[in-house]
């Protein structure tokens, strides 16, 4: 039986059933002792953990709204810094070019799934959109991202790694839309490669000390209004075990935040974000 | 049917959207039909099935990504710099973080393999880089596609967790090898490649001399 078959049958025969909270329970208590026999022990308990069994289209269309906002505030980010003269290096000009292009892009597959799940688009157009990070009012802790280099891409870097990581807070959010799911992974893993890229421009151009990946909280800036988007990166502990020193292995705390991202979620992301926005 | 929008799986979105809450149970109840049991291929060992089966199957791909970074600092190229030599350093430490921790949590059930790297010229560096960011890019992918095939939103969010990391690597791996390669395997709808189990599997078997299958894992 595939996953297909499955599916079907669901559909066509008892669906019904199913949706009622007493006979879901007692397929799922069936269902656990046959996990139990399968000895799949930590499926089945995540089964059971996950509290909701499908996230309505109102919920999906909220959180396709919410990275919007990412890709639009993104998008006048690159628009506008390739107008300025010498801020972006030459040898990268197709970089950013490509850059803006995937982002458009991002905004265009995200519009997509919105419209197909019967929703509305968000549309925030640039003259609503702060750059400087001062919520409408200009001259923000950014106000400097489209005059020197290292702004610029200390913001790119603000909004890529942070990006990545609202991106992947989302990822859990929308398990019962595969078709979403499955966008927001391929974006993700875009923003994350964007990220190294404006990291790799910091170390290449302006001889900065910093490394392609995300270490602990470390923001790699002392523009402090960047730090909101490294909260949370100092986790050490996956799926309840320690990655520090695993299995005696010479992992130190530095690598074993290194080696996974966190997640953002809506709030926290929103709190990066609505900077950018003038709300008024 | 039919008559409505269908996606590549042939289920229309909207029954999709509607069932997939509960596809998760069938997918864990499917496991336990009697025409799914194991079936070998060749003496492959087969990773098993559903959740288990695919974090199974990321376990032997860290398996392959930190045998490879051991194996090419064992065995230099020429001319390997200070940095690129720290980089392979720090990304054999993130590699081993995935394994053991995967190998942790899958409680002695995941599949230990024999990596087998002798395509790859360790003296030489192209080389050594093309072969680590075909790994690298196959990882991203993998973990891309596998999102939306797990059940557990906490094995959804942990392939995230890996696949943004192994995607920075994979374009820090993409400059190394060619200048300015940062955005690979991204397509002109700006979305990075998947890879489906199979086809995965397919490829991480180069670099196995203890091949393994994945029939019965999800794969759609």
């Amino acid at each position: 039986m595939n996953f297909n078959n499955i599916i079907e049958e669901l559909a066509s025969g008892n669906s019904e059933k199913l949706g009622k909270t007493a006979d879901r329970r007692d397929m799922l208590k069936g269902l656990g002792a046959k996990l139990a026999m399968a000895a799949v022990p930590f499926a089945a308990a995540s089964l059971f953990a996950n509290k909701s069994y499908g996230q309505s289209k109102e919920t999906l269309v909220n959180i396709l709204n919410y990275l919007l906002k990412l890709e639009y505030i993104s998008r006048k980010l690159y628009a506008e810094a390739m107008l300025v003269e010498d801020l972006l290096p030459a040898e990268f000009k197709t970089h950013f070019e490509k850059i803006a292009a995937n982002t458009q892009s991002h905004i265009d597959a995200l519009k997509q799934l919105i419209t197909e799940l019967g929703g509305a688009p968000s549309n925030i157009t640039d003259d609503k959109i702060d750059l400087s990070g001062g919520r409408g009012f200009g001259g923000g802790p950014f106000a400097n991202a489209l005059v020197n280099t290292e702004d610029f891409l200390i913001l790119m870097q603000v909004l890529t790694d942070g990006g990545e990581r609202m991106y992947k807070g989302q990822t859990f959010q929308v398990l019962s839309d595969k078709i979403t799911l499955g966008t927001l992974m391929k974006i993700h893993s875009v923003k994350a490669r964007q990220a190294t890229f404006a990291r790799f421009l910091r170390k290449y151009l302006l001889k900065e000390d910093i490394k392609p990946w995300i270490t602990g909280t470390n923001s790699d800036t002392t523009n402090t209004a960047a730090q909101r988007a490294y909260a949370g990166e100092g986790n050490t502990i996956q799926l309840g075990i320690d990655v520090v020193g695993i299995n005696g292995y010479q992992v130190n705390a530095d690598a074993a935040t290194q080696a996974f991202d966190e997640p953002l979620n809506m709030i926290e992301g929103n709190n990066i974000l609505e900077r950018f926005l003038d709300l008024t | 049917m039919q008559e409505e929008v269908s996606i590549n799986t042939g289920v229309s979105r909207r029954k999709f959207l509607g069932y997939a809450g509960i596809a998760g149970a069938g997918l864990l109840i499917a496991s336990c039909k009697k025409e799914e049991k194991v079936v070998a291929v060749d003496g492959a060992t087969d990773l098993g099935t559903n959740d288990e089966g695919l974090l199974n199957l990321m376990f032997v791909i860290q398996q392959v990504e930190a045998g490879f970074y051991e194996a090419l600092l064992k065995n230099k190229y020429t001319g390997m710099t200070a940095e690129e030599e720290a980089y392979f350093e720090e990304m054999l430490d993130h590699e081993i973080a995935h394994r053991e921790l995967l190998r942790n949590y899958l409680a002695g059930r995941g599949t230990v393999v024999t990596t087998d790297f002798s395509d790859v010229k360790f003296a030489v560096r192209s080389s050594v880089m093309d072969n680590a960011e075909l790994i690298e890019n196959l990882a991203v992918a993998t973990l891309n596609e596998a999102g939306r095939l797990f059940v557990a939103g906490e094995h959804v969010s942990l392939a995230a967790k890996i696949a943004s990391v192994e995607a920075r690597q994979a374009a820090t791996i993409g400059n190394m090898r060619s200048w300015g390669n940062f955005f690979g395997p991204v397509d002109v709808a700006g979305l990075e490649q998947g890879s489906l189990p199979s086809n995965t599997i397919t490829t991480i078997n180069r670099f196995l001399s203890t091949k393994v299958s994945g029939n019965n894992l999800p794969n759609m």
